[in-house]
């Protein structure tokens, strides 16, 4: 296995079209690392660049610190597993996890030795001789990573392995794949668009959007940290909300103003700002999570109207009335259960709200934590 | 608006059973959920009440009138497939007109108030953009949403709602949800919504249905559903992740845990008398939610097994995390400040009296 590391990468279609924009980051060996984001955001760019599908418009990308630029995708020994298995449908499994070997010309005992070693690893043994129609899901996946593994490649490429399947399987898909990966100990580039798989399987995620990488970091660095309101608002479920506010000093005190918000700073919050220098206008982040509902007013809150009461089992997604069109959800713990129409009383969780600003959409405390 | 009720109404295609023996009773002007896994008999139970099936046995009724038999066009319901079924040839305009130009409707509503009710709509719906496109022009949410309003554009006796918004984009999907239950509210009409979304049934349902093989499992409100289930499917159906499922040997003060290897855990009194009011056995299954069990260090008094950690999803502020012991595991709900190391060794502790007890054999819930 190898560490692979992308140095001020670009790939630019027929001149104009800028799809990956000057990418830096490095996965380390062994490493279970994700790229991140929506559709058209250049994560394929990325993967087609590092199999050496693609070719690399500028940068360097790195195979434990060697330079493969100029490597043919056959040299580079990059296994890939795809969204739909890809597995050979008149062959049984055996012959599935032989084939990159055979049409390697590998002699046949070797054949026998690393599929027979791979298939006891995923726990195929027993299905050796199985036609791969007769599999389950998760039998399929397994056959698939064999086929990915049995030639030991230098790095495992899984492009949305599990985005088209539904909602249960897919969590359950994702503990195996996650389980399989992490005792394979191989460096793996994951790539999809849904966070809450990279949340829950990466070490190190790198989101992108518009070919550009937004953060590269462990999943809950980026999701108590984000660089910037894109990243903000594309980790997490329910989303981080948003809204307009200004900031206005009083004496000491700083306070957070918008027509319907108004709190003022605790210590730790103002110590943040106290180098801040930018503009008084700003975007208020902050997670449904960090909103304290309370029936009664408590010091410092403000209060909201109930638009929406949704009961979840062991948490309560409450919809709040910012503006006309404009509104708050926040997520609380137990069956809190207002009526649509009541005023609740708000404080947010000064430890984890965001400011981001206007133009840049920069989270303006943000601290790198590299 | 009606009351809309099922009377033992059985399904059959060839040798499927769709639908057996299905009991519902949906109240006038209720928001009434449908939930059940795909191949559940959702579709099949909305087509029995709007009438493009037949039921083979049992009745139908809206309020008191026996429609088992009528024709669709003769119930006054309004139905959105899961398909959309939109006319291909026509505007999203005249996709929305269609329902109200009706030949029978036609006279109900003049031509302004048509426009009209079709404005609205679209607004509501965010479609407003879209009304001259045709339906090969849309994306499959938007093409969903204009299904929704064909139907919103009426006021029948009842919408049937049929996966309504399940193409849409977590957030867009989020907002439709608040949306159409503030028009439902406001309009007054009874709903069927069915959904396999447990998550979202539980957000919408005034009552819920859970379904399953063409059988009622429960029905009740969502905090009935959650906390008081019926029996073991309703309790690993409904909830994120599922309820833990530990089959135990019964032993009065306590019970053993039957996995590998096996473990004891204490039965709070509380509980001792109610199983004892009910005279079961000792073979029982103990259900426990993901939330009601705590990491505690491998050695704690306190633990109730002790096992490897053996996966960690991260979610956000919480993480799922998987604990090993033997061949058996369960997983955990907690807080990502005090997530354990991954493959370490640690203690779990039971919150005992949150277990649900379910009789081994017919899986009902025994207290």
């Amino acid at each position: 296995m190898a560490s692979v590391e992308l140095r001020n990468v670009w790939k630019i279609y027929g001149g104009t079209v800028e799809a990956v924009i000057d990418a830096c980051w490095k996965a380390e060996q062994g490493e279970f690392f994700s790229i991140l984001g929506p559709s058209g955001c250049g994560k394929s760019s990325s993967l087609r660049m590092i199999a050496g599908l693609e070719e690399i418009t500028k940068g360097e990308i790195l195979f434990d610190d060697t330079v493969v630029n100029h490597l043919a995708s056959s040299q580079r020994n990059v296994a890939m597993v795809f969204e739909n298995w890809a597995l050979y449908p008149t062959m049984n499994v055996y012959e599935n996890i032989a084939f990159p070997l055979r049409v390697r010309n590998v002699p046949q005992a070797e054949i026998d030795k690393k599929v027979r070693h791979a298939a006891e690893f995923l726990q195929l043994g027993d299905l050796l001789k199985t036609g791969v129609k007769h599999l389950s899901g998760g039998e399929m996946q397994r056959v698939s990573i064999g086929r990915a593994i049995v030639r030991n490649p230098a790095v495992l490429i899984m492009d949305e392995p599990i985005s088209h399947l539904d909602a249960g399987l897919r969590a359950q898909m994702r503990d195996e794949l996650k389980t399989q990966v992490s005792r394979l100990g191989v460096t793996t580039l994951y790539i999809t668009h849904d966070q809450v798989e990279s949340m829950a399987m990466a070490d190190r995620i790198a989101i992108m959007n518009f070919g550009r990488i937004q953060q590269v970091g462990t999943p809950l660095d980026i999701y108590y940290n984000p660089r910037n309101e894109f990243v903000g608002g594309f980790i997490g479920e329910p989303p981080m909300n948003f809204t307009v506010v200004y900031l206005v000093q009083d004496g000491e005190d700083y306070y957070v103003h918008s027509p319907s918000i108004r709190f003022k700073l605790d210590d730790q919050c103002k110590a943040r700002f106290l180098e801040y220098a930018g503009g008084r206008q700003l975007k208020l982040g902050v997670r449904p999570e960090d909103v304290l509902v309370s029936l009664i007013p408590t010091e410092g809150s403000f209060p909201l109207k109930v638009d929406f009461v949704e009961p979840q089992g062991d948490r309560t997604i409450i919809t709040l009335q910012l503006e006309k069109d404009e509104f708050l959800l926040t997520q609380v713990l137990g069956d809190l259960r207002p009526t649509i129409g009541e005023l609740v009383h708000i404080e947010f969780d000064q430890r984890h709200i965001h400011f981001f600003d206007m133009e840049s959409g920069i989270n303006v405390l943000y601290t790198d934590n590299d | 608006m009606a009351k809309v009720t099922l009377e033992n109404v059985t399904k059959r295609f060839g040798k499927v059973t769709a639908l057996e023996h299905v009991n519902i009773t949906i109240k006038d002007g209720e928001f009434f959920v449908l939930l059940g896994a795909s191949g559940a008999g959702k579709s099949t139970t909305i087509n029995v009440i709007s009438g493009i099936e037949i039921a083979d046995d049992g009745r139908v009724f809206l309020d008191e009138g026996d429609v088992t038999h009528a024709f669709p066009q003769d119930r006054n319901i309004a139905t959105a497939f899961e398909s959309y079924a939109l006319y291909p040839h026509f505007t999203v305009f005249q996709n929305l007109m269609f329902p109200l130009e009706a030949p029978r409707r036609k006279r109900t509503y003049s031509k302004e108030s048509r426009e009209k009710r079709v404005h609205e709509v679209a607004a509501m719906l965010g479609i407003e953009e879209l009304l001259q496109r045709y339906p090969r022009e849309l994306s499959g949410g938007q093409k969903q949403r204009v299904a929704l309003g064909r139907t919103l554009v009426r006021r029948p006796k009842a919408y049937l709602l049929d996966e309504p918004i399940a193409h849409l984009d977590a957030k867009l999907r989020h907002r439709m949800r608040a949306e159409l239950k503030k028009i439902q509210r406001e309009m007054g009409i009874t709903t069927l919504y069915a959904t396999p979304d447990q998550l979202e049934a539980m957000a919408m349902g005034d009552t819920v249905a859970v379904l399953h093989k063409g059988k009622i499992e429960q029905v009740g409100t969502p905090d009935e559903i959650y906390y008081k289930p019926n029996n073991l499917y309703v309790a690993e159906f409904v909830g994120d992740p599922p309820m833990n499922i530990l089959p135990v040997d019964y032993r009065g003060n306590y019970a053993v845990v039957e996995c590998d290897p096996p473990y004891q855990i204490p039965i709070p009194s509380e509980s001792q008398r109610r199983l004892a009011e009910k005279n079961v056995g000792h073979e029982l299954k103990v259900g426990l939610r993901p939330k009601d069990i705590k990491m505690v260090p491998v050695h704690d008094p306190g633990a109730h097994v002790h096992g490897t950690v053996s996966l960690i999803d991260t979610l956000g502020q919480t993480s799922i995390v998987t604990v090993v012991f033997g061949k058996s595991e369960v997983k955990a709900k907690i807080n990502s400040n005090d997530l354990p190391e991954l493959h370490s060794e640690i203690g779990l502790e039971y919150e005992v009296n949150s277990f649900y007890f379910f009789d081994a054999t017919s899986g009902l819930r025994v207290c």
